[in-house]
């Protein structure tokens, strides 16, 4: 038996009543579960690609953003970094030594700025995160917004000192935001439960309560 | 074109051209990445864009190009996280389950294009030349010459 191609699958996708394969999804499970695959595709697109990417692909070409970031990197080795837990507290449970720390860089339009926590940026700027770890980290970094929306920005291995890659870009909503950097085995999911037990509570919330592992945090006050 | 404009046909767009990296470079970092770089390229041409017949065949063109280029880069930087893809189904001339970038690596950019096409998205002759903006002949002729190297490639690999 032949099956769709995915580019068939994707025709079929913006016009499932009109597709001419719709009779054959019908009878077809692997090109059905194929289906379901490309709309969860699409689904990760529309939440965290497309906001995290979409001041990239509006800027216009001559704009010297990229350089900006070049020079990022520069600027935070004259900042402070940002380290939100100077010592181990009483859930951490990482390596000695291995503790995490988070610098985020925000695209200005007088160039790019190193924050410190609690700074205030415009509601629709862009930020890169670069994160220092001594020992090799799963990391996860989430960001939880007033109203207590976890956001997923990253989940990936990291080892020493690493620029992630993209960008984030804040939802321009006005309001305290907070990034929490967490090296830990636990996964995504219970970072994720963590974050959603502080709720919106964020300027006196530095850490994720019961995750184990070095954490890092950065509150950011987005002005409308 | 305004930046509403241009946010909204990403919208529209780029969920398929997330996928389609998705695809080719097994990767969601590097999807992402090219997300971005593949749709810039797109807006090049913004009036296929704007019209739903033209715009997928197009982006599925500057989509794969460029993820075979990226796999290609990858390769030559050791990277080989990336590298091999599934076969999509049995061809009577290409066994292997995997189509491998030692050996996709070996051919011109439109013959690699066309044998991902066939031998990984399974599709049909007709359907990778108009998705390529090709003739049907090129892509038999390519793809006879793609399938009767690498299997002289494979075979002397494996002596």
């Amino acid at each position: 038996m032949s099956h769709p191609s995915d580019l068939k699958l994707e025709r079929h996708l913006l016009d499932p009543g009109r597709s001419p394969i719709a009779g054959h999804v019908a009878e077809c499970e692997r090109c059905r579960a194929r289906l379901a695959q490309m709309e969860e595709q699409g689904e990760t697109f529309r939440r965290f690609v497309y906001p995290a990417t979409l001041e990239n692909v509006t800027r216009r070409r001559w704009t010297p953003m990229r350089a900006l970031w070049l020079l990022a990197p520069a600027a935070g080795l004259a900042a402070v970094l940002l380290i939100a837990r100077p010592g181990p507290t009483s859930d951490y449970t990482g390596t000695k030594g291995g503790a995490l720390t988070m610098t985020a860089y925000a695209a200005l339009p007088a160039g790019a700025r190193t924050l410190a926590d609690g700074d205030s940026v415009p509601a629709s700027t862009s930020l890169r995160f670069r994160v220092r770890t001594e020992q090799p980290c799963s990391l996860v970094l989430i960001s939880v917004d007033a109203a207590g929306q976890v956001s997923r920005l990253y989940t990936q291995e990291v080892r020493g000192d690493t620029a992630l890659p993209g960008g984030v870009h804040l939802d321009g909503k006005g309001g305290p935001e907070r990034f929490f950097a967490v090296c830990t085995a636990a996964g995504y999911d219970a970072v994720e439960r963590a974050a959603r037990r502080i709720g919106g509570d964020l300027r006196q919330n530095h850490t994720l309560p019961g995750v184990q592992g070095p954490q890092a945090s950065l509150l950011i006050e987005k002005t409308p | 074109m305004d930046r509403g404009h241009i946010a909204e046909l990403y919208r529209s767009w780029g969920p398929a051209i997330y996928r389609r990296c998705l695809r080719l470079l097994r990767d969601p970092e590097a999807a992402q990445d090219a997300t971005q770089e593949v749709f810039r390229k797109a807006l090049s041409s913004p009036e296929k864009l704007a019209d739903p017949h033209t715009a997928l065949p197009f982006i599925y063109r500057v989509a794969t190009n460029h993820c075979l280029n990226e796999r290609r880069n990858a390769g030559r930087r050791g990277e080989t996280a990336l590298m091999d893809l599934d076969v999509a189904s049995d061809h009577p001339a290409f066994p292997q389950r995997r189509l491998v970038q030692r050996v996709l690596s070996r051919f011109d950019a439109k013959t690699q294009s066309i044998a991902v096409g066939v031998l990984v998205d399974g599709m049909e002759h007709e359907e990778v030349a108009d998705a390529l903006g090709i003739s049907r002949k090129t892509v038999s002729r390519k793809l006879a010459r793609f399938l009767e190297n690498a299997r002289k490639y494979l075979e002397r690999s494996a002596a």
